[in-house]
């Protein structure tokens, strides 16, 4: 069973479009949604989360359209409890809304992040409200965690032990996760597949290691980089003293040294195409 | 078990996961029905996604390295000493295709390699 | 349901406590003044500041987000700010009711100044959170506290000057003052008829 579906779904702003939007997360797997700042990831995501209504498409999570809430984690890219409360609050609040609300496990995670019971949250640190929000999401029967840009911003101490948990979350194979982030960090080492989404539309979205074995960058002249299939080349940066490409390996003269890419070079590339 | 995997190799990562636990099961490190671990605790382990683990131990697999028994995980197969032969050859072969380069690169004749080998099989 | 009011009054905590103290002090000072108008205007104004306090606090903190993704229905996100007007209505309004009128049945009066002027401040009480809540959903609380001010000022003159101008209006009026128990129905069923308006107008927002 799939964890997500969308297709085709679009949303139109007054300065902004989101067109054509489809990708799947199969259950057991992780999406890591990436793109700058303003492509369209949150929006994605809002959707997805009915914060928003699409104007075309179909979105469906656990295979419906109207999925059971208690089942879905989702952490912000703030914390959206109001602070004048407590983590000890937002526990009370989680366990009279949830059925499947877990006392134990939040009270441990508490202590495994080493948050402060009877702080209030004004007075946490941003890793910590992002702690106490991944605390709360996964502490009810999540099968599903959705995350927006929760993990920027964080130091990579903090990352690291972020990624323990994901990583720990993800050993049961009815779990599924959907991460969309602008920086592309360490936290992609878990992501099976990524989504690229440019200027409101989906530019790839495959399986990560394809992606990158896909990909690679050519350091070379004008003279070089003329004489290559022009379908070869997904974009270039030029500097006074060099050229640098991103191309597609099985395209390119296998004479040419290729050099493996990074998400973030996928990036800067496909942004500098467009 | 020891794997180390490397991101500036340019090798993917899977095919260093398979290439290491088949060196780990060549060199009797790991024997018959030793339990591997599952493919997700793997992914936790060296910090990659599960796809990439999954593919590694159905290559493993495919090549009757490994056996999966579905709900109890991945086990060494039975040595089949064919194959473990057939693999070691793969890798003479081609560390040997590695050695005729450099001797090519370097003006050696096939007589000064053959004499070379000699001395090193007979360990001087 | 539980969880929502829960999480309001958790989060108003301070604020609750702040009031209770002033209601205190103002119930004193009206005991002793033997003027309770005052303390009870600052009970009507009170009970329309909870929902509105709350919903600035959900605004501040995108409360609205984490919400709309917990397993609880959509509309109780408004039923619950209701709820919690109406909490504070039942909670100031009935003992202090009560107290009137125990005291008027011991002094062997049947209905008292007091107890007339605390129907009358609790209905329009309601009827002022009845315009002022859907005004906070549809326009947020910065734009909506000042466009219900606006409301109220314009009704403030001008009912008063039809008021003057109508004379069956004016019986009708003096009818309903003694007949306040009309009054407090009329306000509770526009309280509900706000709470379906702000539903409908919820269920059409969209959230960043």
């Amino acid at each position: 069973m799939n964890a997500i579906e969308l297709e085709h779904v679009s949303k139109h702003f007054s300065t902004f479009t989101l067109d054509d939007i489809s990708f799947t997360v199969p259950m057991g797997a992780v999406m890591g949604l990436i793109g700058e700042n303003g492509a369209g990831k949150s929006t994605t995501l809002r959707l997805l989360l009915g914060l928003a209504r699409p104007d075309g498409g179909e979105i469906r999570v656990f295979g419906t359209d109207n999925p059971d809430k208690e089942h879905i984690g989702v952490v912000f890219d703030e914390c959206c409890f109001p602070e004048t409360l407590s983590a000890r609050d937002v526990g009370r609040v989680l366990a009279s809304a949830y059925k499947t609300w877990l006392p134990d496990t939040y009270a441990a995670y508490l202590r495994r992040f080493q948050l402060p019971e009877k702080k209030k949250i004004k007075d946490y640190s941003r890793g910590m409200k992002m702690k106490l929000s991944i605390a709360a999401a996964l502490s009810h029967d999540s099968r599903l965690l959705v995350l927006d840009e929760a993990t920027s911003g964080l130091d990579p101490v903090v990352r690291d032990e972020i990624l323990d948990i994901f990583y720990d979350f993800m050993q049961d194979e009815q779990h599924a996760i959907l991460m969309s982030s602008h920086i592309t960090s360490d936290l992609e080492r878990i992501c099976d597949y990524i989504t690229f989404i440019h200027q409101g539309r989906i530019r790839f979205s495959e399986e990560k290691d394809r992606l990158l074995s896909r990909f690679g960058v050519l350091r070379c002249d004008e003279t070089t980089l003329r004489a290559l299939d022009s379908a070869a080349v997904h974009g270039v940066r030029r500097t006074n003293v060099s050229v640098e490409a991103l191309v597609e390996r099985e395209r390119v003269p296998a004479s040419l040294t290729v050099d493996p890419v990074t998400l973030d070079e996928i990036m800067v590339f496909t942004a500098k195409e467009a | 078990m020891n794997l180390i995997i490397s991101n500036a190799s340019g090798q993917p990562i899977y095919d260093q996961i398979t290439s290491q636990i088949k060196g780990l099961i060549l060199s009797g490190e790991l024997h018959a029905g030793d339990a591997l671990p599952s493919m997700r605790a793997l992914a936790k382990d060296l910090r990659i996604s599960v796809i990439t683990t999954k593919r590694a131990y159905e290559e493993l697999e495919r090549d009757g390295f490994l056996v999966s028994i579905p709900g109890k995980g991945s086990f060494v197969a039975q040595a089949n000493l064919e194959l473990v032969r057939e693999e070691n050859l793969k890798q003479i072969e081609s560390r040997m295709q590695e050695c005729i380069a450099l001797a090519a690169q370097s003006g050696l004749s096939l007589n000064d390699l053959c004499e070379i080998l000699t001395i090193l099989y007979k360990g001087e | 349901m539980r969880a929502l009011l829960l999480k309001d009054i958790l989060t108003l905590r301070k604020t609750l406590i702040t009031y209770i103290g002033f209601m205190v002090l103002y119930f004193a000072i009206g005991l002793y003044s033997d003027n309770s108008a005052f303390f009870l205007a600052f009970v009507v104004l009170m009970c329309n500041m909870l929902p509105m306090n709350a919903l600035a606090y959900d605004e501040r903190f995108h409360w609205d987000r984490m919400g709309l993704c917990l397993p609880v229905p959509q509309h109780n996100l408004v039923l619950s700010k209701y709820v919690l007007s109406l909490l504070g209505f039942v909670v100031s309004s009935l003992p202090l009711f009560l107290f009137y009128r125990i005291a008027a049945q011991i002094s062997g009066q049947p209905f008292s100044e007091e107890q007339q002027v605390i129907l009358l401040l609790t209905a329009s009480g309601l009827i002022l959170a009845s315009i002022q809540l859907p005004m906070l959903f549809w326009l947020g609380t910065e734009r909506g506290r000042f466009v219900t001010i606006a409301i109220f000022l314009l009704f403030g003159i001008s009912v008063p000057a039809i008021v003057m101008g109508l004379g069956p209006i004016e019986s009708a009026l003096a009818w309903l003052m003694t007949h306040l128990w009309v009054v407090l129905l009329i306000g509770l069923a526009l309280f509900c008829l706000s709470a379906l308006i702000s539903i409908a107008i919820y269920s059409r927002k969209e959230f960043n």
